[in-house]
């Protein structure tokens, strides 16, 4: 596995396809047409290299407005892809709208998903700017960039799984991790967590 | 066939189930980065598709009517 920090990619092209990376490229094929997508979250490890699996894959895809979401939909239900949350569009789409996350399975099986999500603000938004490209085999996707990936896994989501998650990409590419960058994000994402305490304490007091 | 000059490298094991966790991904980081991408992911090929047979297999068994 070759980083090549400057052209932010990451080569691995003689990496044995999993089932995973097929479900993963398979839906990726489909959104892209429609779509710019950022892969984030567990399974950026995992394409890294982590040996774990996992039952859902996260992205951000960019804010579209219900005629593209419509035409992608419609192309993922030819596929096979189903929603696991609801069947009209209007639904789905509302829950995008309201910062929800939606899921989309293969023919019934709701293991493994995808979980499909807009941006809810400027830190999300500027995942599509801090994105690397990984080449493999036949194939290319764009996933969030390492600094970014371990500063929301230490910083933000914070449980065993995701510091294990974090751990293995600080290891997998030590000595060219930008700390600096690291940490300027986890000032962010310290911002972030404190404003998203306040808005759940207001909240509390209101509806309680 | 294994090359007899190349160094094992241990894993040292953890005093907690925490620190083994963490002290097996530095393990496996290394091999990652001391082996060709076939290698490791041929593994992790075999991890990740036994989920997946397993969640097909559930996935077809039929439902079991509930006594009522």
């Amino acid at each position: 596995m070759e980083y090549h920090k400057e052209k932010k990619e990451i080569n691995i092209k003689s990496k044995v396809i999993n089932e995973l990376d097929k479900f993963v490229l398979d839906f990726l094929k489909i959104v892209q047409k429609h779509v710019d997508y950022v892969v984030i979250s567990g399974y950026v490890s995992i394409l890294l290299g982590r040996s774990r699996a996992t039952e859902d894959v996260d992205i951000f895809i960019k804010k579209i407005p219900i005629e593209v979401f419509s035409k992608l939909y419609k192309e993922l239900k030819e596929y096979g892809f189903w929603c696991l949350n609801a069947e009209k569009e209007e639904e789905i789409y509302g829950f995008l709208k309201d910062s929800l996350a939606i899921r989309f399975s293969f023919e019934e099986m709701p293991v493994p998903n995808f979980e499909v999500k807009f941006p809810k603000d400027e830190l999300d938004e500027s995942t599509f700017n801090d994105f690397i490209t990984v080449i493999l085999p036949e194939n290319k996707l764009k996933i969030s960039s390492l600094e970014r990936h371990i500063a929301f896994k230490r910083y933000y989501l914070e449980s065993d799984k995701d510091v294990e998650d974090a751990s293995h990409v600080e290891e997998t590419f030590k000595g060219k991790i930008d700390y600096n960058k690291v940490n300027k994000l986890k000032e962010l994402i310290k911002k972030r967590k404190e404003d998203e305490k306040r808005k759940s304490e207001k909240n509390f007091y209101e509806t309680g | 066939m294994k090359n007899e000059n190349q160094k094992r490298i241990f894993m040292k094991p953890g005093k907690t189930n925490k620190e083994d966790r963490l002290n097996f991904i530095k393990f496996w980081a290394n091999y990652i980065k001391t082996h060709s991408d076939k290698e490791w992911s041929e593994q992790q090929k075999m991890l990740i598709d036994s989920q997946i047979k397993n969640v097909k297999k559930l996935a077809k068994k039929p439902v079991l009517p509930t006594s009522s």
